[in-house]
């Protein structure tokens, strides 16, 4: 888990790639939406509930296993899947692999927010190679939740079947590269240019780095 | 040996229920969203208070089996189901020192689970401290009011997990 105080506004959420100012533009629309809450703790899950509610939603399931969560989607479509990483037995990471596997599954590309109390580097990274969409540091507040949701429904990314991965595109960040220089067919070419300036001290490179994974400009 | 040729990956756009409505008009503002959304939290507080009290008594509850000799498997996971609870929820609910003392515990907690030396005198204290944090006059206070409470409490997880908190 997180140090709770020290960083009270960046706890309220975490997106591996967030750009708070983009996250605030546009309204949500949650309404006749089939949001499905997956927390076993009934308390979390009634807070996340109270908070949807006040953002409009009308249709809310609840549900406090893998299993259970699971046997809903069987049988019926979802919009929103709001799942705690913790969810009993297998965890949501590992109910977000199957959702995204399951190519039978009528919410294969559901968005999924993962909601964590531990957004170790190493636990962000796990959610987001399950194929989830954001992740939700717990505590969180109403505020951030909205964030999160606005995130991704404004800013929809493609989706990626590699045959070892199957969701949202996880590069989403990393915009720098320039005119979408990268390792896919699509991408353009990698060429060097001459140097234009003195390169960067180390310390420099890993404070731009800190400052994108936090969510900084 | 020639390599096998890297299956290239398929990149599609998908449109999904959210997306579309996030488009259309008629949605709820962030100023509205969040302060509708606060009141919904804030109706919650008297349930809150009652949660907040069964959890401490669980976790208490599992604490002293340990006390009385119980090995780790039968109140290890219990005492840490209650506590991660406890961490999610009260900063939420303006209780934020309930989630630094429960945030602590809980580090406590996993390192008992691999394998460090279960300090009981640790874990009692810091099981004290959530019962003091959690009284109504401790509610609203946030850690940056009680620094030598904080630094205490930090100063002794550093001490028995071995690494800055």
């Amino acid at each position: 888990m997180r140090r709770p105080h020290a960083d009270a506004k960046r706890r309220a959420g975490t997106g591996w790639h967030c750009a708070p100012d983009d996250m605030t533009r546009g309204s949500l629309k949650l309404y006749d939406l089939h949001i499905v809450i997956a927390e076993a703790n009934g308390f979390q899950s009634t807070l996340v509930q109270s908070m949807l509610r006040g953002f409009g939603a009308n249709i809310i399931h609840e549900t406090r296993s893998v299993a259970a969560t699971m046997h809903l989607l069987r049988d019926r479509r979802i919009d929103i899947l709001i799942c705690d990483a913790k969810l009993p037995t297998e965890g949501g990471f590992e109910l977000t692999r199957r959702i995204r596997r399951d190519v039978e599954s009528p919410n294969r590309i559901v968005p999924v927010f993962v909601m964590a109390s531990d957004t170790r580097e190493v636990t962000v990274n796990a959610a987001r190679d399950a194929g989830a969409n954001m992740v939700i540091a717990k505590p969180m507040s109403p505020s951030a939740l909205y964030d999160r949701l606005s995130w991704v429904a404004l800013r929809p990314r493609q989706f990626v079947d590699s045959g070892s991965y199957f969701g949202p595109d996880r590069r989403f960040k990393i915009e720098g590269y320039p005119n979408g220089v990268g390792r896919r067919s699509t991408d353009t070419p990698l060429e060097v240019a001459d140097d234009a300036g003195p390169a960067l001290e180390q310390t420099d490179i890993d404070s731009l780095f800190k400052a994108a994974r936090e969510g900084r400009d | 040996m020639a390599n096998a040729p890297i299956p290239k990956a398929r990149v599609f756009h998908v449109e999904t229920q959210l997306h579309m409505q996030a488009r259309a008009s008629g949605g709820v503002s962030r100023a509205q969203a969040v302060k509708a959304a606060s009141m919904e939290v804030d109706k919650l507080k008297p349930a809150f208070d009652e949660w907040l009290g069964q959890e401490i008594a669980l976790l208490v509850e599992a604490v002293e089996r340990a006390k009385q000799g119980a090995p780790c498997g039968d109140w290890l996971d219990v005492a840490m189901i209650h506590c991660r609870q406890l961490h999610d929820v009260g900063g939420t609910m303006g209780c934020e020192l309930v989630t630094l003392v429960a945030d602590l515990l809980y580090k406590t907690f996993e390192g008992v689970a691999g394998g460090a030396e279960c300090r009981l005198d640790t874990i009692v204290c810091y099981v004290d401290a959530l019962q003091l944090v959690s009284k109504d006059d401790y509610r609203a206070i946030g850690p940056d009011q009680t620094p030598d409470l904080v630094a205490g409490l930090r100063k002794m997880a550093e001490h028995v997990n071995g690494v800055a908190m």
